[in-house]
């Protein structure tokens, strides 16, 4: 049984919607604003500009200059940030729940109106290129961009969300002027706020700071499915002296498809804890990997399915991807037992129980689930967890892991 | 039902474990650990990553890795860490799996005499995961800080240990350390989470009550504190970036001068976002780079940790970038913070204390901190009181202490002809 709480939920006529939930466990507040202005927004050839319109709404407005909405929120004791991912930007504050009207009067002013400058776009620019660099350094963030582009030909979730550098560098301001004004708006955004207030006075101040924003048009998302892949796909690269890395990837379906419980179950009996049967049959006593895990993206989307190895200096790369495709056959052919079934879906309870341990995992789980339909997913998915059977689990390994379409990357040391 | 967030129950037993707990209903979840004195730095000479190599037997292979595998199907999870001064068993589930937990997290801690088998796979994977670091530059820029600062001490080497030393540790060396180190004394059970928490200290104190000190834990020496050395160093590794720390040796957890150091932190480099004056000046302004922080009261324990400052970017930046941190490191001895400076400072740490104690876990690791630097269970509530008394003087005194402008260790990582060390 799912215990996701129920908020209070409006509709302003704007487009906007707000959604409240009321915890008084301690004064705290977090709130969410999420907009669907992902990398999966982006036009073809500007990958990097929703991760830097992100960098551009700490800019500053012409209520809160720059620096102050950080300086800001550090005198109320508090903190805030931003992520960008594929679906979505999502600013987020936490602060002491007397200070909750402040996080909401931010960001209704910076829906309003971004003053993008042209200073502060080559400033934000530069710091982009020097977060697109740390990215490049880091042998298992390349890994992963490897995978994504080998198994992705044509989905834009080929692309890293922070950018390519040449795209970056070519980034306009009138790019950036153009992606606000389709994308940041309020039919295209989630208010999610939890913590220690009062659901109606918080309804009723988000009516009052966000009613005045005008509705926006929305850029019509380019529909780009996939083309079915049909046979493996293989790249190596080579990096340095660190021990060899192996990721595959499969195609799996959206974070909304039937199918996403039993494949999230799946992750867990593959990939979670030390009795899950990756780490039982490749790291335990004189296992060839030192780290292994199994991990499903939520995305609106489909997207990828990644199982990944860090294996021990001299380890057959090849052997591994053979053994990890057997591995997954059994799932496919051999009944699962019960009590490992039981014991993926406890672990999965438990998780989405921790989730919710802090204001700000309810408010992001609140907007990230409204956006992908509504709300009311989540304790959809969550009941759908509970429901899991061996049989729907063996039939997803069977539907989403046909071994002719996996993609396959290696890290391998340069001397090898 | 368990009760509402409670008080902290607090029993010291006689073999000198310690045991609290607090209960929140909130959600129906619990975080539990167990605390041993047995970090790096109780790490023989020559012998360090021998606390890591012993504590990962923890939760690997026959013996107590077969008892971390009974979490598992109660949905509950377990891991452990081991940093410089302890290791931590650490679990979290739901709450109606708090009792059965502790004791598991007690019967872990009880394994001896491991087989040569096991310490050999735990060192395997100890190396593999000390040769992905070696690739990783902020990760070599900081374990090269740290051993440049600290010499030869504990403190400076690495907690995880090196090929060479790892190499040296023998059956008799991992059976000695657990015999000495994984004791009673000093070591903290704490509870947070949906529990009645009179219950969960019974149940905690009777898992506990037998285990004993055992002669090697009463001959160990604890090490002198560390001596600062000064120097610098460059690492070439061909990357985008080069990292870069500089600064010296902090102060300790019981320093007079602790809360001050915390407060010129927030102003020099760990702010809410980027408006601390390292990352309004070399992020915010000057767009050269990403990541731009400074920290001491972070790594203040029982020993004294570092001042450091750290960034990373591109290298025909690094120049620029070192001016500017060393420029900021003089403005912050020459004179006191502003008035603004130090009240939004004091703002942000009072409020950020309670946003951190949101989750279970966050909690139990407070309680562990309150018992084991002696700060009291009312340390939550005094905390606010206690950073408001930090004076402008006291932040200039500190940062005077810590900082030195012109006379600091440095350590860059980063491709050949990273300018500053032509």
């Amino acid at each position: 049984m799912s215990r996701v709480p129920t908020p209070t939920k409006i509709i302003l006529p704007n487009g906007l919607a707000v959604l409240v939930l009321r915890r008084d466990h301690a004064p705290i507040v977090a709130t969410t604003l999420l907009y669907g202005a992902g990398s999966l927004h982006e036009p073809d050839g500007h990958t990097g500009l929703a991760h830097l319109m992100e960098h551009m709404m700490f800019r500053g407005t012409a209520a809160y200059p720059q620096g102050e909405i950080d300086s800001l929120t550090g005198r109320l004791g508090g903190v805030n940030n931003a992520v960008t991912t594929t679906d979505y930007a999502a600013y987020y504050f936490v602060l002491p729940s007397e200070h909750w009207r402040v996080p909401l009067a931010i960001e209704a002013d910076r829906m309003a109106g971004c003053p993008i400058d042209v200073e502060s776009f080559e400033t934000e620019r530069r710091v982009a290129l020097e977060e697109r660099k740390m990215f490049q350094d880091d042998p298992e963030a390349m890994l992963d961009e490897t995978v994504d582009r080998l198994a992705l030909t044509r989905h834009p979730y080929r692309h890293p969300v922070v950018g390519l550098r040449e795209d970056i560098e070519r980034l306009t301001f009138g790019d950036l002027r153009a992606f606000y004004e389709s994308h940041y708006v309020p039919n295209n955004a989630v208010l999610a706020v939890a913590g220690d207030v009062d659901e109606d006075a918080v309804v009723a101040e988000a009516e009052r700071l966000f009613a005045g924003v005008e509705s926006g048009d929305l850029a019509p998302l380019s529909s780009q499915v996939e083309p079915l892949q049909t046979s493996p796909r293989h790249a190596t690269m080579r990096r340095g002296t660190a021990p060899p890395q192996a990721v595959l990837a499969y195609h799996t379906p959206s974070a909304t498809h039937a199918d996403a419980p039993a494949v999230e179950i799946l992750a867990t009996l593959l990939g979670v804890g030390r009795t899950c049967r990756l780490y039982n049959r490749f790291v335990a006593g004189d296992g060839v990997a030192s780290e292994i895990s199994a991990t499903r993206l939520f995305q609106k989307e489909p997207g990828l399915f990644y199982i990944a190895g860090t294996l021990h200096p001299g380890a057959d790369l090849e052997r591994f991807e053979r053994d990890v495709m057997q591995v997954l056959e059994d799932v496919a052919r051999k009944p699962i037992p019960s009590d490992e079934l039981a014991k993926g879906t406890e672990q999965m309870r438990t998780d989405h129980e921790l989730a919710r341990e802090t204001c700000l995992g309810l408010a992001g789980g609140l907007a990230f689930w409204e956006t992908l339909g509504g709300w009311e997913l989540e304790r959809q998915f969550e009941t759908g967890l509970a429901q899991v059977s061996g049989p729907d689990i063996a039939r997803v390994v069977e539907t989403h892991f046909d071994p002719d379409t996996r993609s396959v990357a290696w890290l391998m040391p340069e001397d090898e | 039902m368990a009760d509402a967030r409670g008080r902290v129950e607090r029993v010291a037993l006689p073999n000198g474990a310690v045991v609290l707990a607090v209960a929140d209903s909130t959600v129906p979840t619990f975080a539990a650990t167990l605390t041993v004195e047995a970090g790096s730095r109780y790490d023989p000479v020559g012998r360090s990553g021998l606390a890591s190599l012993a504590s990962s037997l923890l939760v690997e292979g026959e013996g107590a890795g077969e008892v971390a595998f009974r979490f598992e199907p109660l949905g509950a999870s377990v891991d452990v860490a081991t940093g410089y001064e302890t290791t931590t068993l650490g679990a979290v589930g739901l709450g109606e799996h708090c009792e059965e937990a502790v004791g598991l997290l007690a019967e872990m801690i009880g394994f001896r005499s491991p087989a040569a088998s096991i310490i050999r796979d735990a060192r395997r994977r100890q190396l593999t995961e000390i040769a992905e670091e070696d690739g990783e530059p902020s990760f070599v820029c900081r374990r090269e800080f740290f051993r440049l600062v600290f010499g030869g001490h504990p403190r400076g080497l690495p907690v995880e240990g090196d090929a060479v030393s790892l190499g040296r540790i023998s059956r008799g060396d991992v059976s000695e350390f657990m015999d000495a180190r994984w004791s009673p004394a000093g070591a903290v059970i704490a509870v947070s989470g949906d529990v009645e928490t009179s219950r969960i200290v019974d149940a905690a104190c009777r898992a506990v009550e037998g285990w004993t000190v055992s002669d090697a834990a009463t001959s160990l020496v604890t090490p002198p504190p560390p001596r600062p050395f000064t120097g610098r160093r460059f690492v070439e590794m061909e990357r985008e970036q080069a990292h870069v720390s500089l600064g010296g040796i902090g102060i300790a957890r019981s320093d007079p001068l602790y809360h001050a150091a915390a407060v010129m932190d927030v102003i020099l480099g760990d702010s809410a976002g980027f408006g601390s004056r390292l990352a309004t000046r070399v992020r915010e302004e000057e767009g050269l780079a990403y990541i731009i922080e400074s920290d001491t009261a972070g790594t203040a324990g029982i020993d004294p940790g570092l001042f450091w400052a750290y960034t990373a970017t591109s290298p025909e930046h690094v120049d620029r970038a070192v001016a500017g941190i060393v420029d900021e490191m003089r403005k912050m001895c020459s004179e006191p913070p502003s008035n603004h400076e130090l009240e939004s400072a004091v703002a942000y740490l009072s409020g950020r204390h309670a946003l951190d104690r949101e989750t279970n876990d966050a909690r139990a690791a407070a309680l562990v901190r309150m018992e084991r630097y002696g700060l009291g269970l009312d340390h939550a509530d005094r905390y606010a009181s206690l950073v408001r008394a930090v004076t402008r003087e006291d932040v200039l005194a500190v940062a005077r202490r810590v900082i030195d402008p012109e006379n600091y260790s440095i350590v860059a990582v980063g491709p050949a002809g990273t300018g500053l060390f032509l």
